[in-house]
């Protein structure tokens, strides 16, 4: 199994206190409908300010997706996927959901991590993400992937819009965000349901009724002692090579960025074909009733181990 | 190979103190001296102050943060009320001046976190979790390197490696994980001199680090522990990089001392 090139960078069991293996897994998000990526009250879409490319150091703005907007649908994509599965496999119910509820006995709660928050309770550990995510940045500078979206809502009895008429500021269709999640210290039972969540991901972004559509594509996959390289990075490099992006033009990239490690006889990047064939194999894996329940105990040795 | 104690390189005795030696050769001692320059890749935000539920962020870097950090030191669990940094520090592989950036650009973002049930952010009751908040991060910093001239933006400062770990390139800082490059360059045979004149080290200072005399100091409150954005210290021991002056630390120092 392909998979099996990454034992060396998985654990066995998640561990409270954790060593270094890490896997990064190298995404293009590209947004197949208008996508709203706004924190702040004046709706405007998030941007910051960047080189424009790894080798053109003039400063441009591009769209900026924060980490916090990715984490929080894959969160949740993954808890829905743990409930289905769950239901479809005979388990009881999964009754963890954000924000306040989290159970900290399932495989989202281990990998995403987990706050104890039911006051005047025995005080119980939580618990430590080992999933980590970055601001994407957009390809292309924010000027040619913007665009202001008049909308107005009409009242049926006097045909008026009044003040429902407004401007919605998105990112277009076809933007694409080259993006980076990386994984520390994880089973290879998480692993698959890590990447297995990228794939089913679909709506980011603010206003999900009307657009916010997204594929992730998984282009490739380096592991190894740390971190080899940055959502920042990977945008600016790829910009030289925008005409084409592919899985090659980013295994390039990875091997480049090799020489920079701290440890780089300990790092492996992979080549699109392997990358491929992992996400497929990932893909195939059921999440059946042993797994799941393989799963859960993991879980309840960390929990175990917590307790000492 | 467990490093040769100094003092038998240079044919002092064990009971001498390191004062008495006047010069510690870092290398000899097991040390190696790194000069680096950090980037943050994304919004760094760690809470320097807070007032009102805005938590913003100052562009000096604490150097407990950025040792665990370079350390890849992480804990899941922690018993016990408070942290355990002397324990902690003790077994990391290496210690860094605090990092301080001359330029810095910040950007306010608002955060909420919705509660699936009610679709809310301010549910919950009385229980602490995040609802709606403002931040105040430090923007993304990105420097191109040209051939024949000095990085000049990002963070400066120094780390002092014990043995032959070598720190990771790309690690992640501050409350949220942004990742961080860090270009280093590592400094030839760097030797250490104690020094009666005043000084002025080429980095913020943690106050702890200091075992001579500070004559002035320029104060940066920030948690765990104040640092000295610029400080005159006499009477220390410093090692000369570049024309400038690296402090050694108070703690290195003693653990010179021991092997």
């Amino acid at each position: 199994m392909s998979l099996d090139m990454l034992t060396p960078y998985l654990v066995e069991i998640a561990r409270p206190i954790i060593g270094a293996k890490t896997i990064q897994v190298i995404l293009f998000r590209e947004v197949l409908d208008y996508t709203v990526l706004r924190t702040e009250e004046t709706r405007e879409v998030n941007t910051v300010v960047t080189p424009l490319s790894i080798s053109i150091g003039k400063d441009v703005r591009r769209a900026a997706f924060l980490g916090s907007k990715q984490k929080a649908v894959e969160s949740r994509e993954l808890e829905r996927m743990l409930r289905t599965a769950g239901v479809e496999a005979g388990l009881v119910e999964l009754q963890c959901h954000l924000k306040d509820n989290l159970c900290l006995k399932c495989p989202r709660c281990a990998l995403f991590g987990g706050t104890n928050v039911e006051s005047g309770s025995e005080k119980i550990a939580n618990i430590k993400h080992r999933i980590e995510y970055g601001t994407a940045f957009s390809l292309l500078p924010f000027e040619e992937v913007r665009v202001a979206l008049t909308f107005n809502a009409i009242n049926d009895k006097t045909q008026k819009t009044g003040q429902a008429l407004g401007t919605r500021y998105a990112v277009r269709p076809s933007t694409v965000f080259p993006s980076v999640v990386t994984l520390k210290s994880v089973t290879h039972k998480e692993l698959i349901l890590v990447i297995k969540t990228l794939l089913s991901a679909r709506n980011y972004g603010a206003e999900t009724r009307i657009g916010g559509d997204m594929r992730n594509s998984i282009v490739g996959i380096v592991a190894g002692w740390e971190e080899m390289i940055t959502p920042l990075e990977l945008t600016l490099e790829l910009y030289d090579r925008r005409e084409d992006l592919s899985g090659d033009t980013v295994a390039g990239i990875l091997d480049r960025y090799q020489a920079y490690a701290g440890n780089p006889n300990k790092l492996k990047v992979f080549t699109p074909e392997q990358v491929d064939l992992m996400v497929e194999q990932v893909a195939e894996v059921s999440l059946d009733r042993r797994f799941l329940d393989e799963a859960y105990a993991d879980v309840a040795q960390y929990r175990l181990e917590q307790k000492g | 190979m467990r490093p040769m104690p100094m003092w038998l390189s240079i044919g002092w005795s064990r009971k001498d103190s390191p004062e008495m030696y006047k010069m510690i050769d870092l290398e000899k001692a097991g040390y190696s001296l790194l000069e680096g320059r950090l980037y943050n890749h994304d919004y760094l935000w760690f809470s320097s102050t807070e007032i009102a539920k805005v938590s913003s962020t100052w562009p000096a870097i604490h150097n407990y943060a950025l040792s665990y950090s370079l350390s890849q030191y992480s804990h899941g669990v922690y018993r016990g009320n408070c942290p355990r940094y002397e324990d902690d520090l003790a077994s990391m592989p290496l210690y860094t001046t605090p990092a301080i950036s001359p330029v810095v650009t910040r950007t306010t973002i608002t955060l909420n976190a919705v509660d699936d049930l009610t679709l809310r952010t301010d549910s919950g009751g009385k229980i602490n979790t995040p609802n709606l908040g403002k931040r105040v991060t430090l923007d993304p910093c990105f420097e191109l390197p040209q051939s024949g001239r000095r990085l000049e933006l990002g963070y400066l400062f120094f780390c002092f490696v014990r043995g032959d770990y070598r720190p990771p390139a790309v690690a992640r800082l501050g409350k949220k994980g942004c990742p961080i490059r860090v270009c280093w360059k590592g400094i030839e045979s760097p030797q250490a001199f104690l020094l009666d004149e005043a000084v002025v080290p080429a980095h913020p200072v943690n106050p702890l680090d200091i075992s001579g005399e500070v004559l002035s100091y320029d104060p940066i409150i920030l948690p765990p522990h104040m640092l000295f954005r610029r400080a005159e210290i006499r009477g220390d021991w410093f090692v000369r990089v570049d024309g400038g002056m690296v402090l050694l630390p108070k703690r290195i120092r003693h653990e010179i001392g021991r092997t």
